[in-house]
């Protein structure tokens, strides 16, 4: 019982990170592309071919990255970068694709199924962490490797309570490394906004994860 | 005052995080701010703590190139999709005016102008662009144009007009050379302006080659892996192609072809002494040199052009001479076992009118083939007579000079067939097929193979890193693969079934009547055998074969017998399930409305899904189950 409510309000909580992220990452103010992106994005954005395969070796690791650091599973990660990138396809073909900013855009996308994977999976199945997809044998220490899932997971949960404002601005700057400049265009506001959010964000982070 | 406070932790906190982003320890920000150290110290610990998760593992590079290559196959339907959309009004008159400018400038071209071009077709076609152009003044006004501005395609129009009207072939060298330069010129400009231009022809001569940069005419043009180079770079060949200018005073290439040096040129003279830079005279474009066989037509003394190659050299270092013919042989054919008829036979037919002292020409390349009295020798066919001069054993492999005859329709005779080297081993026949992953000069590697490309390797237009690929060619001594063709091949398309393993016989399964092959590439998630039912995603390629990228083992198979209600009482679960079974043929659907299908690979464990609660109408679970701690 307990479990389930805190799943529904967890899901609630997603549904208006989903929608106030929408507004949040903006793409006029987002991130400029350097200048060769231009040519690139334009070239793209009439389905051409070579540029859309340039444009995904340009992006598909930071959005990799990206969903990684919200989901922490690589094989959903890819699945999920996958569906980002077949979104794009879609918006070119039907001529709805980026208007402003391209980064903006696609992570916006990203962004948005992630929300959607966590709101489906939500409903879908629980899963306790015992079940959770088994470590790949890679050379590393096995116990760290637990030990590091634990703390990542830890972790990823006391980031779900925090505002979806938050969230995304501890994610944006200290997993996704980007700018105070960087994440205020994304998220529409200005540095200093983004610098008080930043410290509300990381004191919150730190109640949270406080013992009680 | 604590508002104030706050405002000050909001600095420090900020210019913390930057100084650790930018290598600083976490004991040395906090010494800048002593008297907030015990405010600090805590958000900065949490602030690490997130930092922590940040490294990211690799991505496995198979499933990232098969990632990539799902994404290149639907990103090229997506472009037939977009360029077969229906457009509007001013959009197709938009496309009308492009095409035209396009098509005349395709058919003013020199290398498609007939010699004999009707002149009521020239004079219609002149009288199209006078009236589409003069009247609006734009060829004025394009005069000054360069590349990127709005009137360069007129004057481009205009050029290819003034070497259409030039009949006499003289004047129309003369002219051409005049463009190539201004060509130059224009690109010159470009770098200096600092224009981004994603396009621009160009001719001139190599100067210097360095790794990543080529010198060319006095332009310094960047050498990205993705730059497609054709024939074998040289110092002082003539290279034409097309550069890109990212608007930061520097040119991209991408494409060189670069075009074979004449015999003597590759000769070195003892007695000279080798410059690096030509002069500042226009260079005269390649295309023209090679049509035009004005600068061999007196005949030279063989003495002067003696080979230098050594027999021991090996094919890439010889300098292939062969100039693009109209009749090139698209694949030519090597014969396994040689056996070479030097001699004329019977099937010889003398040719009547071929007097030795008519222009010639001479190759050095490797014999491709020996049909009867018709050798191949690299690109070049030609025939032998009972006075062609054999000197040493050559055969099918063996790297040869020939002197060839040529004769007034274009066609050869050889008078003389000289070994410089013997096959070093007998290259074998390849093909192959598969995506191509890079492209790096002349090294292609497609499907996992290196492959090399000369400037006699016919390549498809327009292929690109992801697509696929047939590649016909021959693998030489020392095992490298050349490419003798490269041919786009439609992208694979995906299938998605599912069903009952009814045969594993090697690599090869068949499900469902449907037979595919596993390779090592394949994600195999669980311990699927004969009998078990799993989900399969595979590419079907063009020749009708199909690749299982992944197969996925349902787990527990339910069947409707097995389907028990639950014995927990019932609780506030809003739907208890109840629910009938999902089949166990069924095929997940993509966990999200996205109609591009190569995505949705099953992963992770085999963890058998429960049954959702009550899942929302049209909101199907996604196949992957992949666990979240809650």
């Amino acid at each position: 019982m307990g479990h389930e409510f805190l799943m529904f309000l967890l899901d609630i909580i997603l549904w208006a990170l989903s929608f106030g992220t929408l507004s949040v990452i903006q793409g006029d103010n987002a991130r400029a592309e350097d200048p060769d992106e231009q040519g690139l994005l334009d070239r793209a954005s009439r389905a051409d071919p070579e540029a859309i395969g340039a444009l995904y070796d340009r992006y598909v690791g930071r959005i990799y990255n990206y969903i990684y650091h919200r989901v922490g599973q690589a094989d959903l990660a890819e699945d999920l970068t996958a569906q980002v990138f077949a979104r794009m396809l879609e918006a070119i073909r039907e001529g709805r694709a980026w208007r402003t900013s391209f980064s903006g855009w696609i992570y916006r996308i990203a962004h948005n199924l992630v929300i959607d994977h966590y709101r489906r999976r939500s409903r879908a199945t629980f899963v306790e962490l015992e079940e959770a997809s088994p470590l790949v044998a890679d050379g590393a220490d096995p116990v760290r490797k637990v030990e590091a899932r634990l703390e990542g997971e830890h972790l990823r949960a006391a980031l779900g309570k925090l505002t979806e404002e938050q969230a995304e601005v501890i994610a944006l700057r200290f997993l996704d490394e980007f700018s105070i400049a960087e994440v205020a265009a994304m998220m529409n506001k200005t540095e200093g906004a983004i610098k008080a959010l930043q410290y509300r964000a990381v004191l919150a982070l730190r109640r949270v994860m406080q013992p009680a | 005052m604590t508002q104030h406070r706050d405002d000050q932790l909001v600095q420090m906190l900020n210019q913390c995080c930057e100084l650790i982003a930018a290598g600083e320890s976490v004991s040395v920000c906090l010494e800048r701010f002593p008297e907030h150290a015990a405010d600090l110290a805590p958000l900065l610990a949490t602030a690490a703590a997130v930092r922590e998760l940040r490294p990211v593992p690799p991505r496995a590079a198979s499933v990232a190139l098969q990632r990539r290559a799902q994404f290149m196959a639907s990103a090229h339907e997506t472009s037939l999709a977009v360029k077969n959309r229906p457009i509007g009004l001013l959009g197709a008159l938009a496309l009308w005016w492009h095409k035209s400018l396009s098509g005349l400038d395709e058919l003013l071209r020199p290398r498609g102008i007939p010699r004999a071009m009707p002149v009521g077709l020239m004079g219609a076609l002149v009288a199209v662009i006078l009236l589409g152009t003069l009247t609006t003044g734009a060829v004025t006004a394009s005069a000054t144009a360069i590349p990127g501005d709005p009137l360069y395609p007129v004057k481009t129009l205009v050029d290819r007009t003034r070497v259409l009207l030039a009949r006499d072939t003289q004047a129309r060298l003369a002219l051409e050379q005049q463009i190539a330069g201004e060509h130059l010129q224009e690109v010159r400009s470009v770098v200096k302006l600092l224009r981004r231009v994603d396009r621009m022809r160009f001719a001139g001569v190599i100067e210097e080659i360095k790794p990543d940069e080529w010198t060319v005419s006095g332009l310094h043009i960047r050498i990205l892996p993705e730059t497609v180079i054709q024939g074998v770079p040289q110092v002082k060949a003539s290279v034409s192609g097309t550069v890109r200018a990212p608007g930061d005073g520097t040119l991209i290439a991408v494409l060189l072809a670069v075009e074979p040096m004449p015999v003597a040129a590759v000769a070195p003279d003892p007695t000279s002494t080798p410059t690096s830079r030509p002069t500042s005279t226009p260079v005269p474009p390649t295309r023209v040199s090679t049509k035009t066989p004005t600068d061999t037509r007196e005949p030279t003394p063989v003495e002067k052009v003696k080979p230098t190659l050594s027999p021991t050299e090996r094919p890439d270092t010889a300098t292939p001479t062969a100039a693009p013919t109209a009749t090139r042989t698209r694949t030519p054919i090597l014969t396994k076992t040689p056996t070479p008829t030097r001699r004329p036979t019977a099937t010889w037919t003398p040719w009547p009118t071929a007097a030795r002292s008519d222009p010639k020409r001479r190759i050095i390349d490797w014999v491709r083939r020996i049909d009867g009295s018709r050798w191949t020798i690299g690109e070049i066919t030609t025939d032998t007579d009972a006075e062609t001069e054999y000197i040493g054993d050559a055969g099918v492999g063996s790297l040869v000079e020939a002197e060839l005859l040529v004769r007034p329709d274009g066609s050869y005779l050889a008078l003389l067939i000289k070994e410089l080297g013997g096959p070093a081993a007998t290259p074998e026949l390849w093909e192959g097929s598969g995506v191509v992953q890079s492209i790096a000069g002349d090294r292609w590697t497609v499907g996992g193979t290196v492959v090399r490309i000369d400037g006699d390797t016919q390549i498809d237009d327009g292929i690109q890193v992801g697509d696929w690929v047939t590649v016909n060619g021959e693998r030489r001594s020392g095992g490298e693969i050349w490419a003798n063709s490269i041919t786009k091949l439609p992208p694979p398309e995906f299938r998605q079934f599912s069903g009952q393993v009814e045969s594993i016989n090697g690599d090869t399964w068949t499900v469902w009547g449907t037979s595919f092959k596993v390779t090592g590439d394949t994600q195999i998630t669980g311990d699927p055998g004969v009998g078990d039912y799993v989900d399969v995603e595979a590419l079907e390629f063009p020749d009708g074969s199909v690749v299982a990228t992944s197969i996925y083992l349902v787990p527990d198979t339910p069947t409707p017998t097995e389907v028990t209600p639950p014995t927990a009482p019932p609780t506030d679960t809003p739907a208890p399930p109840t629910d009938t079974p999902v089949p166990p043929t069924d095929t997940p659907a993509p966990p999200t409305d996205t109609p591009v299908p190569p995505t949705a690979i099953p992963s992770g464990a085999p963890t058998p899904e429960p049954p959702s609660p009550s899942p929302a109408a049209g909101d199907t679970p996604t196949p992957q189950a992949n666990p979240l701690p809650s």
